[in-house]
Parts: C-alpha cells; sequence; structure tokens
C-alpha cells in the first residue's frame, strides 16, 4: 500500500461526506459554468445577430436607433432615404452587394420588411450563416410573403395561407389594412434566434402596390382603389426606402465609404458599422454582465468554504486516526500532504464531474434554449473563462484548505497522541 | 545497560512556567530488555511522559540519552524519524485505522520509515497473536480484543528497541488481559525490546520487572490538581 491508496481509502471510507462536497462543489461549479455560457451565448447572439455586413446606411438618426430599427425590430424609423441615392450609392464600384429594407407595415405585432431577394442571398447571421427557407421558397410575385420561424409557428400559417398586412403599425391591429390587397405565404424560414424569426419579408415591390392608390399616408377614399389586375409593374418602382446594409468589395473601403455616404450633399445620410454600434450597445449592459458573474462567483465561493467546514469536521473526526499515523512514525508534514491530497482528488473530481455535467446539460437543454428562447448555445463548449473558473476551483480549494490543516497541526502537537477532547 | 536516561526533564503545557509544570524528573533510567510498570494516579503525567519518549511532544529542558542519541537534541522531524524506526506504541484503545486491512494495519509503519519489511516476522506475529484467520478483515469489524492483538502486531512489526504501551489492557476483560500481556512479554523477549507499561491497574503489576510510581519521581506532580 502506498500514501495516494492510504489517501485514497480514507475518501472512500468517508464516502457519505465525501459525496455531499463533492455535490456542493458541482453544484456551484455547474452553475457558474451554465451562465457563463449562457451569458457567452446571449453576447454572440445579440452582437452576431447581422454578421458579414459593413455599413447599414438610412436616413440620419441616431447610429444606435438606426441599427436597432434595422437589425432589431425595435422602434420606428423617421425618416426614409429616396431609392435614388440608394441605387447611387450601390453601384459603386466598391460595393459587393446590398440589401435594402423599406419598414412600415406589420400583421398581428409582427413587422413586415419589404426587401428583395438579396436578403436571402447574402444575409447573414452568426458566423456566417445564411437564411434558410424550410417550407416553400422566397418571394416572386408581389403579393408573395416568406415569415420568419416564429411569426409560422406561433401564428400557424403555412405555405399557401392569405394573410392580411395592416398600416403604419407592428404592434396590435390597426384600423387602416390593406384587406383589398391580400398577401399569400410562399415560404417560412428556418429558424435563427434573431428578430428575423419575428418578422415577415415582402418584396419592395408588394410594399409599393399595397400603397399605390395611397396618397400622403392615408387610404385612398372609396371608389379610387386601384385594383390588383390594374397594377403593372413599372407603377412599382419604389420612391425610397428604410434603410440598407452594404458589403464591400474590401474591408479597406468601408471608412472610406461611412465618411462619403455620410458627407452626402443631396441627402442627410448616416452610415454605421454594425459590429461597431453592437458592441457599444453591448458595453453599456455590461452592468448586467457583472452582476450575474459576481453572482455566480459568489455561489462558488459558497462552494469552497462549504468544503472548507466539512474539512474542518472531517479533520475532527480524524484526530484520532492523525494520532495513530503520528505514533507510527508520520510526521506532521507527511499527514498534511495526504489530507491535502485528499482535497486535490475531491477538487478535481469535482471540476471533472462538473464539466461534464455542465456538457450534458447544455446537451439536453440546448434544443429547449433554442426552440423556446431563441438563444443558441454558442461554441466553444468551454471557453478560456472557463478554463480559468475550474483550474481557479482546484487552485482556491487547496488554498482554502490550508487553514483547517494548520489548525489541525498545531493542535494535534498539542494534543499529543492521547487527543485530549 | 541504559536504553534511556532522563535527566532534568521539566514539561509544561504552557511554556516554562515553572508552577505549571506537569513533569519535573531528575533521574529516570530504563534498563534493555526489562519490562516496566508505570503507575500512579490519573493527573500524574504518566501519558505525558510516554509521549515525550515518543517524541510527539517536546520537553522544556533537561537531556534525554535514547539507544545512545542525543535524543533532546534532535528536532521534530528527527524525532518522528526516529520513532518510526525505533518505537512501537500502542494506545488504550483505537489503534487501528479503520477502513484498512488487519494486514494493512500491521505493514502501516513501514510507509512512514526505511526498513524493510521482514515477511516471516510478519507471519510469526499473525501466527503468535493469533490474526491469521483476520488476516484481510477490516479494523471496523474486529472485537476489542483482536483490534489490541493487532495493535501489539503493528507496534512489533519493525522490531523497536522500546515498547510504549498506554494502559493497553484497560479496554478488556480480566482474563484477556494476562493473556494479552503474556503474548506481549513473549514478543517482547523475542526482539529484545524494553517495554514501558503505564496503567493503573496495579492487579498486574506484579507481572513486571520492575515497578515505577511515577510520582516518586516527578516533583511536578505535587501540583494541587494531582491530590483530587
Amino acid at each position: 500500500m502506498t500514501m495516494i491508496q492510504l489517501a485514497l481509502k480514507s475518501l472512500r471510507h468517508r464516502m457519505f461526506a465525501t459525496t455531499a462536497t463533492l455535490f456542493s462543489i458541482v453544484l456551484s461549479l455547474v452553475l457558474l459554468l451554465s451562465i457563463e455560457r449562457i451569458r457567452r451565448s446571449v453576447e454572440e447572439n445579440f452582437t452576431q445577430t447581422v454578421s458579414g455586413v459593413d455599413l447599414i446606411v438610412g436616413a440620419r438618426t441616431g447610429s444606435l436607433q438606426l441599427v436597432l430599427y434595422s437589425v432589431f425590430n425595435i422602434g420606428q424609423a423617421t425618416n426614409n432615404m429616396s431609392y435614388d441615392n440608394y441605387n447611387k450609392i450601390k453601384n459603386r464600384p466598391e460595393v459587393e452587394w446590398t440589401i435594402p429594407y423599406s419598414l412600415g407595415d406589420g400583421h398581428k405585432g409582427y413587422r413586415v420588411v419589404a426587401t428583395n431577394n438579396d436578403f436571402f442571398k447574402y444575409y447573414q447571421f452568426r458566423n456566417h450563416q445564411n437564411i434558410e427557407i424550410i417550407e416553400g421558397q422566397t418571394f416572386s410575385g408581389f403579393f408573395d410573403v416568406v415569415l420568419g420561424a416564429e411569426v409560422a409557428r406561433v401564428l400557424k400559417y403555412a405555405v399557401g395561407d392569405k394573410i392580411v398586412l395592416v398600416h403604419g403599425s407592428t404592434t396590435g391591429d390597426s384600423f387602416q389594412s390593406h384587406d383589398d390587397k391580400p398577401f399569400k405565404v410562399v415560404g417560412i424560414m428556418k429558424p435563427t434566434g434573431t428578430a428575423i424569426d419575428r418578422s415577415m419579408y415582402v418584396s419592395l415591390e408588394g410594399m409599393e402596390a399595397i400603397h399605390i392608390d395611397w396618397k400622403s399616408g392615408a387610404a385612398p377614399e372609396k371608389g379610387r382603389e386601384i385594383k390588383i389586375d390594374d397594377i403593372k409593374s413599372e407603377m412599382l418602382v419604389p420612391q425610397s426606402i428604410t434603410s440598407f446594409f452594404v458589403k464591400t468589395k474590401s474591408k479597406i473601403q468601408i471608412l472610406k465609404l461611412q465618411r462619403e455616404i455620410t458627407e452626402d450633399d443631396t441627402e442627410a445620410l448616416l452610415a454605421v458599422i454594425p459590429g461597431v454600434v453592437l458592441s457599444e450597445l453591448w458595453q453599456s449592459l455590461s452592468q448586467i454582465e457583472f452582476v450575474l458573474k459576481l453572482i455566480s462567483v459568489l455561489v462558488l465561493i459558497v462552494g469552497l468554504i462549504g468544503m472548507m467546514i466539512s474539512l474542518v469536521s472531517s479533520m475532527n473526526e480524524r484526530r484520532r486516526e492523525i494520532a495513530i499515523l503520528r505514533s507510527i512514525g508520520a510526521t506532521q508534514s507527511t499527514v498534511s500532504k495526504i489530507v491535502l491530497f485528499e482535497v486535490m482528488v475531491l477538487l478535481l473530481a469535482s471540476v471533472m464531474v462538473g464539466s461534464s455535467f455542465k456538457l450534458i446539460l447544455e446537451l439536453i437543454l440546448g434544443p429547449w434554449l433554442q426552440k423556446k428562447w431563441g438563444l443558441f448555445l454558442s461554441s466553444p463548449m468551454f471557453s478560456t473563462i472557463d478554463i480559468l473558473v475550474l483550474s481557479g476551483t482546484v487552485i482556491f480549494g487547496l488554498i482554502f484548505s490550508i487553514g483547517p490543516i494548520l489548525i489541525f497541526r498545531k493542535r494535534s502537537l498539542k494534543d499529543g497522541l492521547s487527543v485530549k477532547l | 545497560m541504559n536504553v534511556i536516561s532522563i535527566r532534568d526533564l521539566k514539561f509544561g503545557y504552557d511554556q516554562g512556567h515553572q508552577n505549571q509544570l506537569v513533569l519535573n524528573i531528575s533521574e529516570l533510567d530504563f534498563a534493555k530488555g526489562e519490562s516496566v510498570f508505570l503507575f500512579g494516579s490519573s493527573g500524574s503525567g504518566k501519558t505525558t511522559l510516554l509521549e515525550i519518549l515518543a517524541g510527539v511532544l517536546k520537553e522544556n529542558s533537561g537531556t534525554i540519552q535514547y539507544l545512545k542519541n542525543d535524543f533532546h537534541l534532535l528536532n521534530q522531524i528527527q524525532r518522528d524519524q526516529f520513532r518510526s524506526e525505533n518505537i512501537g506504541y500502542i494506545f488504550q484503545q483505537f489503534n487501528l485505522i479503520p477502513y484498512l486491512t488487519v494486514k494493512e494495519n500491521i505493514q502501516l509503519p513501514f510507509l512512514f520509515n526505511q526498513k524493510k519489511i521482514d515477511e516471516t516476522f510478519y507471519l510469526t506475529l499473525l501466527q503468535e497473536l493469533g490474526l491469521k484467520k483476520i488476516e484481510n478483515q477490516l479494523a471496523q469489524n474486529l472485537s476489542v480484543g483482536q483490534q489490541q492483538r493487532v495493535a501489539a502486531a503493528r507496534a512489533m512489526i519493525i522490531k523497536p528497541q522500546v515498547i510504549l504501551a498506554d494502559e493497553p489492557t484497560s479496554a478488556l476483560d480480566y482474563d484477556h488481559r494476562e493473556k494479552f500481556l503474556n503474548l506481549i512479554f513473549d514478543l517482547v523477549r523475542q526482539i529484545q525490546a524494553t517495554l514501558i507499561f503505564v496503567s493503573h491497574d496495579r492487579s498486574i503489576m506484579h507481572l513486571f520487572n520492575r515497578q515505577i510510581e511515577l510520582s516518586q519521581f516527578n516533583k511536578a506532580s505535587l501540583a494541587p490538581e494531582s491530590f483530587l
């Protein structure tokens, strides 16, 4: 038998206490690691709601506002920009592609986005994933609509259903509805975990078509409506759009293009780099992040203090055992080493069980989080912070155990071998 | 020949306060091979003396010659080392690590010293102490009598020069006590060790070569609590 076997046998002997301690450390570790993974995922989901886009351009407004209504479905655009200017920028040599957005209509609380097929071709989110249609196809006719995953799920729409858009409202019903020109669902998108799931997409021409007979933002009077059959495609050239996404051919051109758009004399425009604005926005939420982290660190400390307490009580029970080891020639430091080794085994086991528990939990709950909360667990499964937490647990656990060990060293010196209780 | 010579030994748990001394022994010797019965009322410092001789407690002052070594000059680690090679210790009770087998308990000392185990002697010990059948049982499943015999085997296995026993028979009934003592005497003779046996049970004192009443040597035992 070796010293290591002795320590392992001693751990096994106190199986119940050992397991309880292990369990409490594992619980706090799992909590800490899960919070960290969720925090990381939320951040990634948030800052990468749109990816691969270099600039978002719209009428001059706050840069945060522009990003919020273009990417997150939050708030309203105060102004539109002219379609001519959009075309001018689109046709610049340094521009690779663009995605125009025209907002303003809604359906049962969901936002309607008018765009073109470039949206399906180029729009990317989270690590350059493309939009996928899981049912049907993209729009081809004026009155075709493609639904985000959540819209289809919540409103129970299927391909082929007819729906009516309402004017100017994205929340709730509006009395000004486009009921004379219903849309047909032609496609449903795969869940993305972004605002796209809560939007529906029509063509720019479709958006023009339902407003063709409107004058200065009001529905046409009776008898002056234009029938669907009378609409011709040349009537449907958009006058304006809300904003558009730009991808440049080379990253170097982004800043120059941004400046030139912002300095355009013909129209007051704003161009922002979405990644920058999103990170800034996330930074401003860092208080919440900090509180989350603080709570989980406190939980871990409580777990380690729990270990310390159970160590103290186990050492008390083990004074007899220690006296026996001392009587046959074990030095104080040998005894301390045995105890320290036991603590180490306990901590390493906790770290391993905790990590595997976390992984299993994420495997089981991952799909649910995705479906119910639209939260995609980001990769990798372990971050550097996780590694820090795990090694920190071992290191701090060992430091925490030094206290009790020193106390008992001192006490056992005084006790001698007779264990004065 | 003296195995242990104690001169002017002073010990108090509160370092050095003259009036709080537990031990104050000017001269006490133990000869090689003798078996000594050390007795005295509780609180007279018997266990404390044993623990100093075991090198677990450190005297405040005085000299101890131990097998020709200046024991009082050794530091704690050296004393631990010395104990692991030269001293067998038997407690009153609870001598064993409960989660180890009889065999593991007996051979435990070799974890802490450089000596090699003498397998034939191990088998002899098992034989003579009647532990053969329970060799692989866990210590926690043994009777008190069995436990004390295992403890004796563990104290003897390193063939120590000195065996210190702190009331090892107090948990045994009279029949077992005498049997146990005879076994001990047998083994002690075989390995030619000196036995220092602390007890307050004078019914067994006649079995020993020499009887020492500690209070006759310990001047500190006149401290008030020893009158209680």
